[in-house]
């Protein structure tokens, strides 16, 4: 059984260490964030920034911090929180060029980057907080390679006093460097031209890896993408619209401001979509107590994936139910799933116990850091399988019940034949045989003129045919022969003909099952017999007719009435008898308003 | 007259047999079975052949099919079948066809000598014969529908006769009175149940069964 555990069953121990240090963390990254901007933000206005700029500056590195603290507590199994407060810090890096320590100018100048890097790396590891290719994997790898070494041999030959447009900083009075051991402009503008074209390379690197992502995204993790690309694109675009301003000032006049505003308020929103995007997938997880209502009356295991793709927004989401005779996990249409291993963005979430799950999900990986998620719809998963297993074994017992029940009565009905062949072979045919014996006794002694002899021989005839109708009647009981040979219609009919009410029959011409006729005869005797004896009836109309599968027999007087299925042995077990071959009866009987007995049969 | 006794008890049908003797038929053969049956009306011809209604290997219908085989191969042999109950169905069904020379007992009758003769007789002479008790079963039936209430008492007297195959002396002789008087009653009964009143005799006994069948 080892085998069916498809990879990555997973454990809620990592989970819990994580909410528990929580806390601590994040009242710490929101101090050292907090102390960051305004540490920044001095910084930049020393170095020359004015108001506004400094505090969109602030803004927008406190908002990443921010975000990133609340999604590090709403996701804290999602490392974008963190990436994204790793932004918001690295944001302020470059800001200490405006301090006058050197040591701080330094680290300012050769970190000054490297909230790009973490840029592209929160960009890439989007929603999941892990880098899942190999690709992204070296384009964040690169550039965190890029800013440690390419961005500390420029800082090795950086002197602020001699290259005042090295930095996005008006320079004027920043330095001295600290790091700085060859003095040499030549030198430095070739390293810094090196450094500036390798990193627009890792840029495009990065745009290529996005758009690859996004394609092979499925809409799940597109809806959980959107509002951080569209908020990516606008921002990009506005910072455009403003370099282009910066490159030819007035030529649109006085839109200048207005789009450097909205260069600003989206840049603010960049870390705000990303918070929103990690979000809305959160959201998901109270949508899955819906599974159980939606799937509602209907809980086939097609209905059960369709609302949980639904729900999930994940189209590609797949159900295997374990079959112990496939040995495989079998999708709702019977056929084995193709994927029962993570890969390919596609995650494996075993449903039931641990060791044995007996159904799985295959899911885009999106969900795969939202454990709670997964457990939710683990958990509704496995109610709705139970209750269809519990449904489905409730029915076959029934069925196996039924089967029973009616192999029981089919032998009770095979009994009930031969015993009355057995009379008709052997006690009603000796008996006729006795009269015919007692008739020539009778014709020998014609001429005799032993009154008394003669009256015996009368007395004994009376008494065998009083006995052969007894037997006839008795064997009529037992199973009529009628019925065997003809069907319900003569069989009803010849009961009809000796019953003491005048009784209209009428029956379709069709045979049914041996069961299903002997049923529906006694249950015929019965009514009719309630009829002539408590009803009082002065007629009675029966009817047998096929309906759709099923026999239907009516019998209606026009009596007293006030028949009570409940009490009386007769329609007591004429009903169970009915019920253990999935029949039905029905019996409408107001006082003064008649009687009548509806027998629903099931058959072929 | 010749005539074969199929029936599978051996007992009944050797009493069946010695009776039919004594009463100066000739039993030119006997079977238990049907197929037996067939191959010896085949080969002795009889005037008149008794079949058991129930025969092997179901017990059920061997000897009602049998009867209408015999009837389709030899139209002129006359058929009495015996039942153990009175199933007005089969017989009303095998003689519905060709009503000549064919007959409907009860068993029970067989012990009465001069009923089982007399319906013999009448069979081999190409009339038919229906138990009595058959004929009430379905006057019984009819009247419940209610058709027969126009019908006086002496009517449907003179009705169950011709059911059971009598023709106009046999039920003048039953009822003691005048043919002229059964013709009266004939015409009549005709007339309210709306049949067609110019039959020969066993045409009759079909309408009339037919129009108590239903």
């Amino acid at each position: 059984m080892r085998e069916r555990v498809p990879g990555g069953v997973r454990s809620a121990g990592g989970h819990g260490r994580a909410r528990e240090g929580g806390g601590l963390w994040l009242l710490l990254a929101g101090v050292v964030a907090l102390a960051a901007g305004i540490a920044g933000g001095w910084a930049y206005a020393r170095a020359g920034a004015s108001g506004p700029d400094v505090v969109r500056d602030v803004t927008v590195g406190w908002a990443f911090a921010g975000a990133g603290l609340v999604a590090r507590w709403r996701r804290p199994a999602n490392r974008t929180g963190q990436l994204m407060v790793a932004e918001g810090l690295t944001w302020f890096l470059g800001n200490l060029q405006g301090t006058s320590v050197p040591v701080l100018f330094a680290v300012g100048a050769w970190g000054e980057a490297l909230n790009l890097a973490v840029l592209a790396h929160l960009f890439l590891a989007f929603p999941d907080g892990r880098l899942t290719t190999p690709l992204t994997r070296r384009v964040v790898v690169s550039s965190y390679v890029l800013v440690a070494v390419g961005g500390l041999l420029r800082v090795l030959t950086y002197d602020p006093s001699l290259d005042g447009s090295a930095t996005y900083l008006t320079c004027g009075a920043c330095g001295p460097n600290a790091f700085l051991v060859h003095r040499d402009p030549a030198l430095f503008e070739a390293i810094d031209l090196v450094y500036r074209w390798v990193g627009a390379g890792l840029t495009v690197v990065t745009v290529v890896a996005l758009i690859r992502s996004w394609r092979a995204s499925c809409r799940a993790r597109r809806r959980a993408l959107m509002p951080a690309w569209i908020s990516v694109v606008v921002a990009s675009s506005l910072v455009g619209w403003e370099v282009f301003y910066v490159l030819a000032p007035g030529l649109l006049g006085p839109g200048e401001e207005a789009v450097a505003l909205l260069s600003d308020l989206s840049e603010i929103a960049v870390p705000l979509a990303f918070l929103v995007g990690l979000l809305r997938m959160r959201l998901r997880r109270s949508a899955v107590g819906n599974v159980v209502i939606e799937v509602g009356a209907d809980p086939t295991p097609r209905r059960l994936q369709d609302v949980l793709g639904r729900l999930l927004g994940d189209p590609s989401l797949r159900l295997g139910l374990w079959a112990d005779e496939a040995r495989a996990y079998l999708d709702p249409d019977g056929r084995p799933l193709r994927h029962t291993r993570p890969g390919a963005g596609l995650s494996v979430t075993p449903v039931g116990s641990p060791g044995s799950p007996s159904a799985i999900l295959v899911h885009d990986a999106t969900f795969d850091d939202d454990r709670e998620l997964l457990a939710a719809v683990g958990a509704s998963v496995r109610l709705c399988l139970e209750n269809t297993w519990l449904r489905s074994e409730a029915a076959m017992r029934v069925r196996e019940s039924r089967a029973v029940n009616s192999r029981i009565l089919e032998a009770a009905d095979r009994e009930r034949q031969q015993l009355e062949r057995d009379l008709h072979d052997g006690a009603q045919t000796r008996l006729v045989f006795a009269l015919m014996a007692l008739r020539r006794l009778d014709a020998g002694l014609s001429d005799s003129s032993d009154a008394r002899l003669r009256n015996a021989v009368a007395e004994t005839d009376r008494t065998l045919r009083m006995a052969l109708e007894d037997l006839r009647g008795i064997a009529r009981g037992i199973h009529p022969a009628v019925l065997t040979r003809e069907g319900l219609g003569p069989a009803v009919t010849a009961l009809a003909e000796q019953a003491e009410v005048p009784v209209v029959v009428s029956v379709e011409p069709r045979r049914y099952a041996p069961l299903t006729e002997s049923t529906a005869y006694f249950a015929v005797c019965e009514a009719l017999t309630n009829a002539a004896k408590y009803a009082r009836a002065g007629a009675v109309r029966v009817s047998a007719r096929h309906d759709d599968g099923w026999l239907v027999v009516e019998v209606a007087d026009d009596g007293v009435g006030g028949a009570d299925p409940a009490r009386g042995t007769g329609l007591r077990g004429l009903a169970d008898r009915l019920a253990a071959l999935g029949g039905a009866l029905r019996v409408t009987s107001p006082v003064g308003g008649g009687t009548r007995v509806r027998v629903e049969l099931p058959c072929a | 007259m010749r005539v074969t006794v199929t029936e599978d008890s051996v007992l009944l049908r050797e009493g069946l047999v010695r009776l039919l003797a004594e009463e100066g038929f000739t039993v030119a053969g006997q079977s238990e079975d049907a197929d037996e049956l067939l191959r010896l009306v085949d080969e002795v011809r009889p005037d008149v052949a008794l079949i058991d209604i129930r025969l092997p290997p179901t017990h059920t219908d061997e000897g009602v099919r049998a009867a209408c085989t015999i009837r389709e191969r030899h139209p002129g042999m006359g058929v009495l079948l015996l039942s153990q109950y009175v199933e007005t169905g089969s017989a009303v069904r095998v003689m519905s066809r060709d009503p000549r020379g064919f007959g409907y007992l009860l068993k029970d009758r067989i012990a009465d000598v001069y009923e089982l003769s007399d319906a013999v007789k009448r069979v081999g002479a190409g009339e038919s014969v229906i138990d009595p008790e058959v004929v009430a079963r379905l006057l019984r039936r009819r009247r419940a529908e209610s058709t027969l209430e126009e019908l006086t008492q002496r009517e449907r007297d003179v009705l169950a006769l011709m059911a059971e195959g009598r023709s106009n002396e046999a039920i003048a002789q039953r009822l003691v009175v005048g043919g002229k008087t059964v013709e009266t009653h004939v015409r009549n009964i005709f007339t309210k149940l709306g049949l067609e009143p110019s039959l020969t005799d066993h045409r009759r006994v079909l309408a009339v069964l037919m129009h108590l069948q239903g």
